[in-house]
């Protein structure tokens, strides 16, 4: 080949070097929120996002009364360990049968709104369920260590221990600021609800600062403080339970607001084919199979906790009428074969994908 | 060399250039990383934190930190992957294939705030 | 071509020669530090040994060289699993470049520039396969243009090669 050939190949060749480069250094740009990330709380990720255009210093002084929060209520709930100068959901569990135990404020609290959910939702919300939760607890850490081992909880041992899950076996005296569990056998586990209330608490400290624009997801326990500066809501995908990396189910435009997802693909272990997700129906003792998910709008991010799982564990039409009897509640329900349920106002947060 | 032979090379760069521009220009800033060992999904880290982790039972560590994910440590022969760099954008990946390890980039699907 | 060897004995000792001269060139190439950051960006030397006896030699004996090499090194420089990737590049790479030689329309160069294309392509495509990583195909530009500018320089260098040894007949 001729040499100006050569040298016109050559130019091409350096053409598309430069072409390269120029490509790979164009500049992007995209607002992306200030964050804050914990590992420390509830043994689950907890994020704190803001859109709003505090200086670092301000959203890390936000960021630590929220991390405050999460970290006294951690403490407060922790079911496997004990922590020097608090007595804690530990202590009394483990102190079940015994004398009472003299507790931190913020608990009687909580116990009471425990309490009263269990009222409202007609028992499925029951944190007296420790006995039986921690069987399936303990089938799941094993189903982890080695899936082949997996197995189910044996059936007697469930129905054994189910004698012990009566919220009455949960003594409260709120003047000598004490608890007590009556029988031994008996244990408190709040995992439904623990981080709903705790979240809630967070929101409640960072409203009292004056916070705005700020979001709390406690490991999927999303509460919305306001909207985003620019006044628009928060886009929030709701997993679709059969491809939970996939597509999102449905789209939400969110201001205000908490949302909570109880679904069957969250934590689960498998026997024979067969999955065992971690909700548990306080009714049967086992995971409940009404849906694949529930997703609960609410102001309240311990309601919206609460009821994920309640509704999670009760059939639709009884869910649509306890939904429908509490203020500003709304519902999106996923069956297992895909149809969505919801409630009126659920439609109205819709937004297109 | 004929001109045909100018025609089929230049074909292919500017095809390949071309899919070169589409690439880049259809990138978007990367939200968390999807770790997988013999295309098995083993890990997914979010980019917003720092972490550093260890991957396939120790073969490679990964370090996130400001946005950006790259391995720091490797037991392969060659360390492409080290090589590799920094990976912040959607579409990324960072392969290890004496380990059959990648760590690749995905971004906010279609743009959502948050996920529940 | 076979029938215008004088021998087998002679026959084999030159496949061995092949083989042994691929192999060395794999080995130079690993030494080579990468220029790219990105896994299969690379000369490819030892396409300069399946190019000269594809035009020098004959079809059957670059396909047994190249294969050879490709177990030969997988097998002592690094894992099986290479193989794979090794083997996947080689075969769509030979098989393109004969196909195009076949048509005799198409210089050396352009010869070993599809060559190095198709290695590429092939590699990717397996890496996809055992990696279960779909988003790889993304830097199949980068290797495009890699294998193009292997290719090229591959091509002059088995251009020359091919043209010195006119005469010899092996």
């Amino acid at each position: 080949m001729g040499a100006s050939k050569k040298r016109g190949a050559l130019l091409w060749v350096l053409m598309s070097l430069a072409l390269l480069c120029s490509a790979c250094s164009t500049p992007r740009q995209g607002k992306e929120p200030k964050s804050a990330v914990y590992y420390t709380y509830f043994d689950t990720v907890s994020c704190i996002y803001s859109y709003a255009e505090d200086s670092e210093n301000r959203f890390a002084d936000n960021t630590a009364i929220a991390a405050g929060v999460l970290e006294d209520y951690h403490r407060l709930f922790d079911i496997y360990h004990e922590y020097a100068g608090i007595n804690n959901l530990c202590t009394v569990n483990r102190l079940a049968g015994g004398a009472p135990v003299a507790v931190d404020q913020r608990l009687i609290d909580f116990l009471r709104y425990a309490q009263q959910m269990y009222e409202i939702t007609g028992g499925e919300m029951n944190i007296m369920m420790g006995s039986v939760l921690k069987l399936w607890h303990e089938s799941y850490v094993r189903a982890m260590d080695d899936p082949d081992m997996a197995s189910l909880p044996d059936p007697r041992a469930i129905a054994a221990a189910s004698v012990f899950t009566d919220p009455a076996l949960l003594e409260i005296d709120e003047e000598a600021c004490t608890v007590r569990i009556t029988d031994p056998n008996a244990s408190i586990d709040v995992g439904a609800l623990g981080k709903g209330y705790a979240t809630e608490q967070a929101a409640l400290a960072l409203q009292d600062a004056g916070v705005t624009g700020y979001v709390l997801n406690i490991g999927g326990n999303i509460r919305i403080l306001g909207s985003k500066p620019d006044g628009s809501g928060w886009r929030t995908g709701v997993r679709n339970p059969s491809d939970p990396d996939g597509a999102y189910a449905r789209y939400l435009d969110l201001h205000d607001i908490s949302c909570v997802t109880s679904g069957n693909y969250e934590r689960y272990f498998t026997v024979d084919g067969v999955r065992y997700h971690h909700i548990i129906d306080s009714d049967t003792h086992y995971p409940a199979d009404y849906f694949s998910s529930v997703t609960v709008l609410s102001a309240d991010s311990a309601m919206a906790d609460a009821l994920s799982t309640a509704l999670f564990c009760m059939p639709y039409e009884d869910g649509l009428a306890l939904a429908e009897s509490l203020d500003g509640v709304q519902v999106l329900w996923i069956l297992p074969d895909g149809r969505q349920l919801s409630t009126k106002g659920m439609e109205a947060v819709t937004v297109s994908p | 060399m004929k001109k045909r032979d100018f025609i089929l090379i230049g074909g292919i760069l500017l095809f390949a250039l071309a899919a070169l521009l589409a690439v880049e220009l259809s990138k978007e800033p990367g939200a968390y990383v999807i770790v997988r060992v013999d295309g098995e999904e083993t890990a997914r880290y979010s980019l917003s934190q720092t972490l550093t982790a260890d991957i396939n039972g120790g073969t490679n560590t990964l370090h996130i930190e400001s946005g950006k994910a790259w391995l720091t440590q490797a037991q392969c022969p060659d360390h492409l992957c080290i090589k590799r760099g920094m990976i912040d954008e959607a579409g990324e990946t960072i392969t290890c294939l004496p380990n059959r390890v990648t760590v690749t980039v995905y971004g906010t699907e279609t743009g959502v705030d948050l996920v529940s | 071509m076979a029938n215008t060897s004088k021998s087998a004995p002679r026959r084999v000792a030159f496949l061995g020669l092949f083989i042994a001269l691929a192999m060395i060139l794999s080995y130079v190439e690993s030494l080579i530090p990468p220029l790219v950051a990105v896994q299969g960006v690379k000369i490819g030397l030892p396409n300069l040994v399946i190019m000269f006896m594809l035009y020098r030699v004959g079809s059957r004996e670059a396909i047994t060289v190249s294969l050879i090499r490709v177990v030969l090194v997988s097998l002592l420089f690094s894992s099986a699993m290479s193989m794979a990737y090794g083997l996947a590049g080689a075969a769509l790479s030979l098989s393109g470049m004969m196909l195009l030689k076949k048509t005799g329309l198409f210089s050396p160069i352009t010869v070993s520039v599809v060559g190095g294309v198709l290695h590429n392509i092939g590699q990717i495509a397996v890496a996809i396969l055992i990696t279960g990583t779909k988003q790889l195909v993304l830097y199949l530009p980068v290797l495009l243009i890699s294998g193009v500018i292997a290719g090229v320089a591959i091509g002059i260098c088995a251009g020359l090669l091919i043209k010195r040894f006119e005469k010899l007949r092996f």
